[in-house]
């Protein structure tokens, strides 16, 4: 509502009547001022947005750049040429780039579990938001919200019992006679655990945009001749792309910084980089490496969402239903 | 297309069997529905299994009852249930609060949209980060670990969450209800109290269940700042997990599943699709 609608309704509106006392009075007015509203609201939130979440952010940023304690020892770029080891690359030792190579494979784990995301959200959502029933539809979008808010730890090892060499799928395979697969504590076990915590991203706001999808045009292109599947990549596909690619970067950016499932599921192929970000401050006790470490991983989350932004990916619409609408 | 799917069509019947959903379709939902759900039955299975992995199954109740007797579990429930309940209230005033701020103000240009962008960045930078730069925090505020870091690591994680449900309600708030009472003579204060906030009260409640759930639910956060006797539940599991020596992990999921279940379910009720 516009501030002349306020006034407006400032001028037709009776005023206080005088027994509410003059301090209430008093605080009604100044409470009337825009900039006191703003202060008020916001206030708080951003102070303590900037106490309890920019500091602590900032101070890994701070670690990063000194030798040891902040501002009592030198400054340092040592920690970030840990990590890109000049002397490697330029004797093209390129396997001594364990950081390197690490964050690399954990961004190679994020792009598969990302395809895979949506790979998998398609038909649900299809289904979902052009063919369910109607009364059963709000029934079963929630149910694919439900797992989305229980804990991502108990989800994640309740895979153990299933992949596992005796777990569920490999006694299955043995008792047919079958050789049992090797899909735990490997990349698999990582990719596999990935895209089931994380691909409810991919689904919401992909069902948000299959919802708004207008079934008439699916039916016209059905109607001048077009194969299911030809309408599908003609029609379906352009019109929900925008959603499909916002819920997949959400889903790279989630993946590439993830610790539980592949410290769970992943062993050592499916080691991922913010686990050795982990062993810095938890083992090592490098909190300058490790903040290092730290301050790459952010600076790949947002140059990811940088670049997803000036493609005119809308990262921001995939939140609003990845959280509020959830 | 006959005449009579065309006019079926027309009225927007969805009952057509030529394009309705193939069976392919469905077979593809299905089966993501039990992606979705088999993980969390294998914790119910096993949690009544009295040996270990394996598809021989032999039912027990005795996980549950000897969670009765581990007193550190409960502790951590108890625990978890304390930082849920705080952070809750905490969180949803301050959403109710920011949901104003953000959508009712007549901002300067360009300081709305930035003062978005800064309740919603905890939402995009990866939480392990949050996490450890929490526990730099406050290892050099001297405080440590404990109580307190995780009520504010989690109040910070689930204002975001809080606030969009909360301010999707105020976007959605008709204005005109307000309008009327003040036309009535209601003063701002009592035109807030009377109208605005029963109007939102499914999106304030709904924005506390989910606080609580994500609290209670939250791992990263807690196991950097955790500690000093208190480890909340997740925590602890996370513990369990990694010792791969405790059955009664699956019996105490199944506990915190039926929690967060029932909660999210509420929630996700009340919130407007």
């Amino acid at each position: 509502m516009s501030s002349q609608d306020d006034v407006a309704a400032d001028a037709v509106r009776p005023q206080p009547t005088p027994e509410t006392g003059t301090l209430r009075e008093r605080v009604l007015e100044w409470a009337d001022s825009e900039v006191f509203k703003g202060a008020i609201s916001l206030g708080p939130v951003l102070l303590l947005l900037t106490v309890f979440y920019a500091v602590p952010v900032a101070l890994l940023l701070i670690y990063s750049i000194f030798v040891e304690d902040p501002f009592a020892s030198g400054l340092t770029f040592e920690h970030f040429g840990r990590f890109i080891d000049v002397s490697a690359i330029t004797s093209l030792q390129f396997s001594e780039l364990s950081y390197v190579r690490l964050l690399g494979r954990s961004i190679g784990i994020a792009v598969i579990v990302t395809v895979l995301s949506l790979v998998i959200s398609y038909p649900i959502t299809y289904y979902l938001g052009q063919h369910a029933p109607e009364r059963w539809k709000i029934a079963l979008v929630m149910l694919v919200i439900i797992p989305f808010w229980t804990s991502y730890l108990i989800r994640t090892y309740a895979w153990i019992p299933i992949l596992s060499n005796n777990g569920f799928i490999n006694s299955a395979l043995t008792t047919v006679g079958l050789p049992s697969l090797p899909l735990l504590n490997n990349y698999i076990g990582s990719i596999i655990g990935l895209v089931y915590v994380f691909v409810p991203f991919t689904i919401l706001p992909l069902y948000a945009s299959m919802e708004g999808l207008d079934s008439s045009l699916i039916e016209a292109a059905r109607d001048l001749g077009a194969s299911r599947w030809e309408a599908f990549r003609e029609v379906v596909f352009p019109l929900t792309l925008p959603g499909a690619l916002a819920g997949g970067v959400f889903v790279f950016i989630k993946t590439a910084a993830a610790y539980v499932t592949p410290s769970l599921l992943g062993g050592t192929s499916g080691r991922m980089y913010a686990q050795v970000i982990e062993t810095q401050f938890g083992t090592a006790f490098n909190w300058n490496f490790g903040a290092a470490l730290a301050v790459i991983l952010v600076v790949v989350v947002l140059g990811t969402i940088w670049i997803a932004a000036r493609w005119g990916i809308d990262v921001k619409g995939s939140r609003g239903l990845g959280g509020g609408g959830l | 297309m006959s005449v009579a799917d065309s006019i079926r069509d027309r009225v927007g019947s969805d009952s057509d069997p030529n394009d309705g959903a193939g069976s392919g379709l469905k077979l593809a939902t299905l089966l993501t529905y039990l992606f979705l759900y088999g993980p969390i039955l294998v914790v119910v299975l096993m949690s009544f299994d009295a040996g270990r992995y394996g598809l021989r199954w032999d039912f027990t109740t005795e996980w549950y009852a000897s969670l009765a007797t581990r007193s550190d579990l409960i502790g951590s429930l108890w625990l978890s249930i304390q930082i849920g309940i705080v952070v809750m209230i905490i969180s949803t005033v301050l959403a109710v609060v920011a949901a104003f701020g953000l959508s009712r103000f007549d901002w300067p240009k360009r300081k709305g949209p930035i003062a978005t962008y800064l309740i919603f960045v905890p939402l995009t930078l990866p939480i392990i980060i949050y996490g450890i730069g929490l526990f730099v925090f406050f290892t050099q505020l001297g405080i440590g670990r404990g109580f307190f870091p995780i009520v504010v690591g989690h109040v910070l994680y689930t204002l975001p969450f809080a606030t969009l449900v909360v301010g999707a309600g105020v976007i959605d708030l008709d204005r005109s209800l307000e309008e009327a009472a003040m036309d009535l003579g209601a003063d701002p204060l009592t035109t807030f109290r009377e109208v605005t906030l029963p109007a939102l009260m499914p999106n304030i409640v709904a924005a506390a269940l989910f606080s609580f759930t994500l609290s209670f639910d939250e791992f990263l956060i807690s196991f950097f700042v955790s500690g000093g006797g208190a480890v909340p539940l997740p925590v602890r599991i996370w513990g369990m997990v990694r010792a791969d020596i405790e059955p009664e992990v699956y019996a105490i999921s199944v506990v915190v599943l039926l929690i967060s279940i029932v909660i999210a379910a509420m929630a996700t009720r009340l919130r407007r699709f």
